[in-house]
Order: C-alpha cells, then structure tokens, then sequence
C-alpha cells in the first residue's frame, strides 16, 4: 500500500492496478518456483486450459518473456500495461513480447508436430480459430478444391 | 533445376508464414503463405499453437493457497515474547514493591534488611521509631537500634541508657522517661526534676519543665553537652 500510494492517480483504473501488482509481484516469481515439481506445476496450469503444447511453449522462456507473452497474448493487456508489468519502455517491451512470441511458436509448434495426437486443438476451441482462418484462405486461393481434411 | 527452385520458393513461404505468425497473426497471411501452410506440417503446428491460447481462462484459476508463513512466524515468537513481557513487568513491579516496603516499612522486611536510615543518622542514633513526642505515658520505645549504631553513633545519653543484656543483640529497648504526673508550675523556682525523671532519648521541642511534686531538691549531674545553649530544666535528670 504505501509503494502505491504515490501511484494512486494511475492506479485507479482497474487493468492499470492489475499491471502494476503483476510488475510488483514479477520480481519474487522465479524464486518461488523453483521447488515445485513441473507435474504440480502442469496439473496447475492445465486446470486453466493450458495444454501440452502451450506448457512446453511456455517452458521454452524466461520469466520476464513469459510474464510479458502471457500478458500480451493471452490475456490481452494493452502496451501501457504490458510496459508496466516489465518495468520498461515501450521498445524493450515490445522486443520482449516479439522475442517471447518466437519462442513460443517454436516450442510449442515443435511439441504439436512431434506428438500430433496427444496435441489435437482443443475441443472447445472457437471455431474461428487461427488454422480455420489458414485453411478457408488456403480453400479460396485454390477455388474452393482443397480440402484438408 | 525445378526441385530446387520449388524448395527454395517453400522455404521462402515458410518463413513468411512464420514471420506473420511471430508478428502476431495480424490480418490475413499471403495467399500463397496460407497455401503452404495449409499443407506443411510446421506450419500447421505453429498455427494450432497460437489457438491454443485462446482456450486459457485465468479465470479459473483457483484463490491462491494461504501459506500463512508470516502469521505462523509471528504466533510462534509472540508467544515466547508475550510470556517474557509479562515476566518482565512482573519483576520491575516485584523490585519497585520491595523498594517501597523497605522505604517506608522496614520492619516489615526484618531485622537487619532495612539498609542505612537516614533517621538515624539525623537523629543520632536513637532510632528510627520518628520524632519524638510529648508522650507522657511510660513506655517503652522501641527502636531498632542496634550494638553497632550505639558505638557508631555519640550518645550523649548514653548514661541514661540502661545497659542492655549480654547476648542481645539486636533490638534494644531504650527506657524513655516516665514521667510523673503533670502538676501545676509551682511558684517557686528551680523546678525540680524527679530523680525518677530520666531524660528522654528524643529530644522534645516541647519539652516543657515537668515539676514533680516531689519536691526534692535538684540533684544536678553532669549533662552530656547539647547544642541546645540553653539547657532546660528539665534536662539533666538523673535515671
């Protein structure tokens, strides 16, 4: 409370309140998790959606990339807040999301293509997914012939 | 020749579809990027990779486990220091009692456990019983005057004290005056002084003449010097 009290005039909006406690509570992250086990740590996560593929993509980062993709990606927080979880300006920050987003793909696209099974795209995945979007692009391009499926 | 152009043209789409998915997935991707990844394997992962972010739901994430370190920590050190508080306070209250006992009632501490009393040293050595009065009825003071402070401290009266037991130590009993019944001032001069009268071991301001109706004639002895300059008449009586 009284490291936020100076920032009382910025904090009143709820999304920079959340930033500013997710940069204060960055620091302590890495030293808390190094005496979990990665199972507990997975079981965790999966109860939040989080797959086999997004785990190993996540696992592929630093705790500063992964703070700064998670909240870039996932949850969607504006630049200004994503600055304010990384306590940086806006161009460390948005190389760090870049960088993050790199790693990602490629872990998490390397761990998809090596146990496709056991990575199917989730159930409940909208239907106007990211592969959907690919494919009805790829369909037009051919006229309307190819299908992957 | 047509091989390798048609592998070089994959790579190059390969790295524009994983370009536009490292830069976010903004858009659409090139026709023919989209085409490419439709069929290539990498690209096809990469792609199901990004959308299995959107089934994350921080949302369900449960309350953080309250680890309670902090409350733990501190309940078990408030304890110890609760307890030694106490026995802390208990002590100084223990100390500061036992100081005002021996101040102001050092009998009650017993004999010898009152330490040096400032009433003896201003009074001489008669005691420490407070000032003396006008009592006139025969008594007994008692005093915790002690062998030691009879020799430590001049008594000018110390022939009026009646010699105290071998083996007594401590406490003496001084022998005060009994003075006799109090009588109109005769008119004549001197005013006798009883043989019976001793003098007081305290001195009294109000020490008036105590005529006797004796009678008898003065049997002056030898007083013990006074600082009083003018002795009364009274003094100086024998035992």
């Amino acid at each position: 409370m009284a490291r936020a009290t100076p920032h009382l005039a910025d904090l009143r909006h709820p999304e920079r309140a959340a930033a500013w406690l997710r940069g204060t509570a960055l620091p302590s992250l890495s030293s808390d998790r190094k005496g979990e086990p990665e199972a507990a740590r997975r079981e965790t996560l999966r109860s939040l959606g989080v797959t086999d593929a997004t785990f190993a993509g996540l696992a592929g980062m630093d705790v500063r990339e992964r703070a700064a993709f998670v909240a870039a990606a996932v949850e969607r927080f504006e630049a200004l807040d994503v600055e304010t979880i990384l306590r940086s300006d806006a161009v460390t920050a948005r190389r760090l999301v870049d960088r993050a987003r790199r790693h990602y793909v490629a872990y998490a696209g390397a761990a998809i293509v090596r146990e496709p099974s056991a990575d199917d795209p989730p159930h409940d995945a909208p239907p106007g997914g990211l592969t959907r979007h690919v494919e009805a692009l790829a369909e037009a391009a051919l006229g309307g012939t190819w299908n992957t499926r | 020749m047509t091989r390798g152009r048609t592998s070089h043209a994959e790579r190059d789409l390969h790295a524009v579809f994983t370009l536009w998915l490292q830069s976010g997935a903004g858009g659409d991707p090139p026709r023919d990027a989209a085409v490419h990844a439709a069929h290539c394997v990498r690209c096809r992962g990469a792609t199901m990779a990004l959308d299995h972010l959107s089934v994350i739901d921080v949302g369900r994430a449960s309350m953080p486990p309250s680890r309670g370190i902090v409350s733990e920590r501190t309940g078990g050190l408030a304890r110890p220091r609760l307890v030694a508080a106490a026995a802390s306070g208990f002590v100084v209250v223990a100390a500061a009692a036992w100081i005002g006992i021996g101040a102001f009632a050092p009998g009650l501490l017993g004999p010898g456990a009152e330490g040096p009393s400032t009433d003896q040293d201003v009074l001489g050595g008669f005691g420490a019983g407070g000032p003396a009065t006008t009592d006139t009825s025969p008594a007994l003071s008692f005093g915790a005057v002690t062998s030691e402070s009879n020799d430590a401290t001049p008594d000018p009266n110390s022939a009026t004290v009646k010699p105290t037991p071998a083996g007594t130590a401590t406490p003496v009993f001084v022998a005060t005056p009994a003075p006799t019944a109090i009588q109109p001032l005769p008119t004549n001069p001197p005013p006798s002084v009883g043989q019976s009268v001793a003098p007081t071991a305290f001195p009294s301001r109000t020490a008036s003449p105590t005529p006797l109706s004796s009678g008898a004639p003065p049997t002056p002895e030898p007083t013990p010097p006074s600082d009083d300059p003018t002795p009364s008449p009274s003094e100086g009586g024998t035992p």
